[in-house]
């Protein structure tokens, strides 16, 4: 016996990944009570001790019926906004329209599972799913990159400032290390000796959208002037991520050989230089990067000045650090850098 | 060597730190519910469902409000056109009547005491 009779339960105009995938799970969901226990906990003991709150099963089919109705109103209107106009024609019309489709799903039962419980698998293409990973995303994962970016001066030392439109993780899945990488972390020099995969999700509508890449290291010691300066480590243009699909990974660059115009160099800080900072930026671009109009040199590499020329916009970011260990001048060995100077305090 | 400080007490002060302990406010709390994914998702939707119909209720309660007093402002606007002097008659300044602090705003539903049949109304100082 299932619940759902009317707009929540028909797929001729709704996508199927709108309902939840494991048939236990929906049964369960779908009926006032459970029918087969409580599917999600695992421990059969935990199973047999379970009870549901007395009253629930009288009150949710109300529930469900009632936000059903709701929802079934909700999309009679984007009906008719669909029948009156073009929606393609202007972005405010868009808006308006994927308002409206979150508003559809948005309490929908199976959807709030996915989206609560699914995590990262949930389809990216549907405007609710959308809307629940971005809440997610600014409930703490911006606030925390924010909070690295400003805190290690990322933000005035290579780019002004950042407004994030985009998340971004980012893993060194070549190296043993599979987790996502937390803002800020310290990693060693065998973690980062190969490049990264990136992920970059989308929350606005997106079918092919081009971004560029970079990753710089503005901690680079500057002898003559005393200083520091920002080396390019990883450059990438023209990198072709949509809804579905945002990682940047070594098999997208095998396809795409064109993308990567400046090739990755491990970080391998020189000992006693401290701690450097990689901070990683991409870039959403208005249009297709041909070439650059001047050749960019890994060395003293003028960020805000290549930003400006190709029109980039920033539209999210990453950071983690570097330091010297022992196993820099291994890397330095499989990159052909040579030694690394050691600096030491002059003595006066 | 270290002894536990409660283990010393004499049974009457050990009598006044337990009934403190029953009344604290950790003991107050309700168990939290512990339900199952499933359960839980339940339970929100009929948060939200409550909530949805709530505001629904809500905001035709506004609306019929709203038209009232546009209605009433109908009215007087009628009223002007028709004949200012019952108009200015109707909004003439009464002074030193005011609005009896005792009577209630209008509500949906009636006050606990109905009428106060002892009531004494204030003496006037003039």
């Amino acid at each position: 016996m299932s619940l759902s009779k009317g707009i929540w339960s028909t797929f001729n105009r709704r996508s199927p990944s709108l309902a939840l995938r494991n048939k236990k799970l929906q049964k369960a969901l779908l009926s006032p009570n459970l029918p087969e226990g409580p599917f999600s906990l695992k421990k059969r003991s935990s199973k047999i001790r379970y009870i549901s709150p007395t009253g629930m099963d009288e009150i949710y089919p109300l529930a469900y019926q009632f936000l059903e109705k709701q929802s079934a109103d909700v999309y009679k209107k984007i009906e008719n906004m669909e029948k009156k106009c073009n929606v393609e024609q202007s972005d405010e019309l868009k808006r308006t329209l994927t308002k409206l489709q979150v508003e559809a799903e948005e309490n929908n039962p199976e959807v709030v599972y996915n989206a609560m419980f699914g995590s990262n698998l949930v389809d990216r293409t549907q405007p609710v799913y959308r809307h629940y990973l971005e809440q997610k995303w600014k409930d703490y994962g911006r606030m925390l990159i924010m909070q690295r970016l400003e805190s290690l001066a990322v933000i005035p030392d290579t780019l002004p400032t950042l407004e994030p439109q985009v998340e971004v993780k980012m893993k060194f899945p070549c190296n043993n290390v599979e987790r996502w990488i937390e803002p800020g972390d310290i990693l060693s020099s065998n973690v980062t000796s190969r490049p990264p995969m990136l992920e970059v999700i989308e929350f606005e509508e997106c079918k092919r959208g081009l971004y560029t890449v970079l990753v710089v290291d503005p901690d680079s010691p500057d002898v003559e002037n005393d200083s520091y300066s920002t080396t390019l480590h990883w450059g990438l243009k023209n990198v072709e991520l949509s809804n579905q699909d945002g990682i940047i990974d070594a098999r997208k660059l095998v396809k795409n050989p064109d993308c990567e115009f400046a090739s990755y160099l491990a970080p391998t800080p020189e000992k006693n230089t401290g701690k450097h900072r990689f901070s990683v930026w991409i870039f959403r671009q208005k249009k297709e990067i041909d070439g650059f109009r001047e050749p960019v040199g890994r060395e003293r590499f003028d960020i805000r000045k290549f930003t400006a020329d190709n029109e980039l916009h920033a539209v999210g970011a990453h950071v983690w650090r570097s330091i010297w260990d022992r196993n820099v001048n291994n890397v330095r060995k499989m990159y052909g850098m040579g030694e690394g100077r050691v600096f030491a305090r002059e003595k006066v | 060597m270290f002894s536990r400080s409660k283990a010393g007490l004499n049974p009457e002060a050990q009598k006044v730190v337990t009934q403190l302990s029953v009344m604290s406010a950790g003991r107050k709390m309700p168990k939290m519910l512990k339900l199952c994914n499933e359960d839980y998702i339940k339970h929100k939707t009929i948060m939200k469902a409550w909530s949805v119909k709530r505001k629904q209720e809500k905001e035709a309660e506004e609306r019929s409000i709203k038209k009232q007093y546009r209605s009433i402002r109908e009215a007087f606007e009628d009223l002007k056109l028709a004949s200012p002097k019952l108009f200015e008659k109707a909004n003439e300044h009464e002074y030193g009547k005011r609005f009896p602090l005792e009577m209630r705003i209008p509500t949906e539903y009636p006050p606990r005491q109905i009428w106060y049949y002892d009531y004494v109304p204030r003496k006037r100082n003039d």
